[in-house]
């Protein structure tokens, strides 16, 4: 699988092309601003990229405006966006144009490795990567008013699958079998009123457009 | 004061004796009593000058003449310290007088020494510097002169109002005299004798003469007072408004630097400990699976070896930047061996380091003064291509003088953003900061900053 990095730290851009390497990926190019990301990626296609927000010159979003612009001239382009801190709106900007293949992640997650190798090759295959973070200022936004019907349980699911997990990965992480992660996913879409939702990703943005309302 | 008001002055004080046609306008008899009351003000105020006159003179000169002859002994100087607050006190009363007849108050400013505190009896040092800054205040010695003056002023003007007033109203009343029966039939006036209506209604003319004369004295001489005071007890409202303008300017200034200050520290923290961080979990995630998946230890423990040196480096810079914001060298042992230790830190550019400064200085100044120095010698290591600095601070009454000097080829660019961030924490400090560095050198930082409060 081929990965575009854009960090503007070397040491970080040689971490994770180390890690990703280490996971079977091939890093075909390490850049440092938003103009060497749309480069790269016009130039290689990649598979999925993985972008820092803060790039320069400005160091503030350059990084999320550098992932959509590349989105823009590349539809479909899966696109990871590493953070220092979460910002809600970066999430939504991402997650705004519907098409799958997007995630958004907390910097401090790329050391949870397996996880976040898990996380780059579900955006690489067109899947959403939130980070738990997110999802909790989400559902903290939300209100706990009409989360009230759901159960404990339910609302672990909920999380679980706002981060875009699958129910095989989420089953697992509950400790539970796929059937009854089903059973729960179907109740909470029953008393949320969302409509019923095709594949993971659908699923993902109905739950997170629901959220984020 | 001109022909018409004395006219209009002359009016008002003869109406009440001749009877006259209701002719003058009702704005001209407010006119009128404006001016009556304002002679009347300025009169009070020029015959009370005399008793202040004659107390500060006494007070004054029997204060300074005890106390200087009493220098020698140690009873000498609270005396004189004494008079000198006895004379601010006189010219805070003098500045009231004229609030009162003119409306508009006298600001008057003296300089704020350091306040004393309880254990500074011990030592003299703080006890002299609070001495001198009151001794040497521009403004005590300005109403010392004001006081002075006041003296002969006072004198002149009670007897031009008291003995102008009363002159002229005797003469006036002449024909009255003249009139009543049985009194004295003739008055010796030393010019001539009042022996008829004739002579007793020119009396009254030249009364009326004198009545116009010593208004205009009046007048007069009370506006010489008060533009005394204004002169010698007041300062310059213009300065007080460039004052107030300075200081709004460097208080943004400071904000400016502030602000600058926290997001270099932000950007400092996120590029370099925070990113170091990441990379050292990073490391870490990698050995621990790279030994779960029983590859070569070798390669792990080589990781972990890596990501032991990048906290290492992480610290160091974590140091660096709570060094950027207070030293701990500063702060534990002040600006001597901070600004030694710093002159070896930056090294280059072999550097002398001369502190003179007495106790320590407040923190704010402190602080300025070594980062004052801090990037002058940054500089000079980066830039200036010097063989030689030197860098000396002392301290002159309530200022610290900060000169760093260096042989190298000039040309600093006296705005540059290094120099304008100095400027605005030296200028927030109320301090001056000024850059000499000519093509070729030699390049003079000289900056002062105030520590007297």
């Amino acid at each position: 699988m081929r990965v575009v990095i854009a960090e503007d730290l070397a040491l970080l851009r040689d971490g994770l092309t180390r890690m990703l390497e280490d996971n079977g990926f091939e890093v075909v190019a390490g850049v440092e601003d938003g103009e060497g990301l749309i480069e790269a990626v016009e130039r290689e296609r990649p598979d999925v990229c993985v972008v820092d927000v803060r790039l320069p010159p400005t160091f503030r979003d350059e990084g999320i405006r550098a992932a959509l612009e590349a989105r823009r001239r590349v539809p479909g382009l899966p696109v990871l966006v590493l953070s220092q801190y979460v910002e809600r709106v970066f999430a939504k900007e991402l997650l705004a144009d519907g098409s799958g293949g997007v995630g958004y992640l907390l910097k401090d997650r790329v050391a949870e490795i397996g996880d976040f190798v898990d996380a780059v090759r579900r955006v690489a295959a067109g899947g959403t990567a939130m980070d738990p973070e997110v999802v909790a200022q989400l559902v903290a936004g939300r209100g706990p008013a009409r989360l009230e019907e759901l159960t404990p349980r339910e609302r672990d699911v909920l999380g679980l699958m706002a981060e875009g997990r699958s129910n095989q990965a989420i089953a697992a992480k509950l400790v539970v079998t796929e059937g009854a992660v089903e059973k729960h996913v179907s109740n909470i879409f029953g008393k949320l009123m969302l409509p019923p939702s095709e594949g993971d990703h659908r699923r993902v943005l109905a739950v997170l457009a629901w959220l984020g309302e | 004061m001109d022909t018409a008001a004395r006219n209009d002055d002359h009016v008002a004080m003869t109406s009440a004796t001749v009877e006259q046609p209701a002719a003058t306008a009702p704005a001209d008899r407010g006119e009128s009593r404006g001016l009556a009351r304002q002679l009347a003000r300025d009169t009070l105020y020029l015959i009370a000058s005399f008793p202040m006159g004659v107390l500060a003179f006494t007070l004054l000169v029997t204060g300074w003449s005890t106390a200087i002859s009493l220098l020698i002994t140690f009873v000498g100087i609270p005396l004189a310290l004494l008079t000198i607050f006895v004379t601010r006190g006189i010219a805070w009363v003098e500045r009231a007088r004229t609030t009162i007849v003119t409306g508009d108050s006298v600001p008057g400013r003296y300089r704020v020494p350091l306040p004393l505190r309880r254990d500074d009896w011990r030592g003299m040092r703080r006890i002299w510097e609070w001495t001198k800054a009151i001794t040497l205040d521009p403004q005590t010695w300005r109403d010392t002169g004001y006081e002075l003056l006041l003296f002969p002023l006072g004198i002149a003007g009670f007897t031009v109002a008291v003995t102008g007033w009363s002159t002229s109203l005797a003469l006036i009343s002449t024909p009255l005299w003249w009139w009543i029966p049985h009194s004295t039939h003739w008055f010796d006036l030393g010019a001539f004798t009042v022996n008829s209506w004739g002579t007793a209604l020119a009396a009254m003319a030249l009364g009326l003469l004198a009545l116009a004369v010593t208004a205009a004295l009046v007048r007069g001489l009370s506006a010489v007072s008060i533009g005394l005071v204004r002169w010698m007890l007041g300062c310059e409202v213009d300065e007080l408004q460039q004052r107030v303008e300075h200081l709004a300017e460097t208080r943004a200034g400071a904000v400016d630097a502030a602000q600058a200050e926290l997001e270099r520290i932000e950007r400092d923290l996120h590029d370099g400990a925070q990113a170091r961080l990441v990379a050292v979990a990073l490391d870490l995630g990698l050995a621990e699976q790279r030994i779960a998946a029983g590859e070569d230890p070798a390669s792990a423990a080589e990781l972990v070896r890596e990501a032991r040196e990048e906290t290492q480096r992480a610290l160091a810079e974590l140091r660096d930047i709570a060094r950027g914001i207070r030293p701990a060298m500063l702060a534990e042992r002040g600006l001597e061996p901070a600004l030694t230790s710093l002159a070896a830190r930056v090294g280059g550019v072999p550097t002398s380091v001369s502190v003179d400064v007495g106790d320590r200085l407040p923190t704010a100044a402190e602080t300025a003064a070594y980062f004052v120095v801090a990037e002058a010698l940054t500089n000079i290591s980066k830039h200036s291509g010097a063989s030689v600095a030197s860098v000396r601070l002392q301290r002159r009454g309530a200022v610290v003088e900060i000169d760093v000097h260096d042989d190298g080829r000039g040309g600093a660019n006296p705005n540059g953003t290094g120099i304008d961030g100095l400027r605005k924490r030296v200028e927030a400090l109320d301090g001056t900061l000024r850059l000499t560095s000519p093509p070729g050198g030699p390049t003079d930082l000289h900056v002062e900053i105030p520590c007297a409060s």
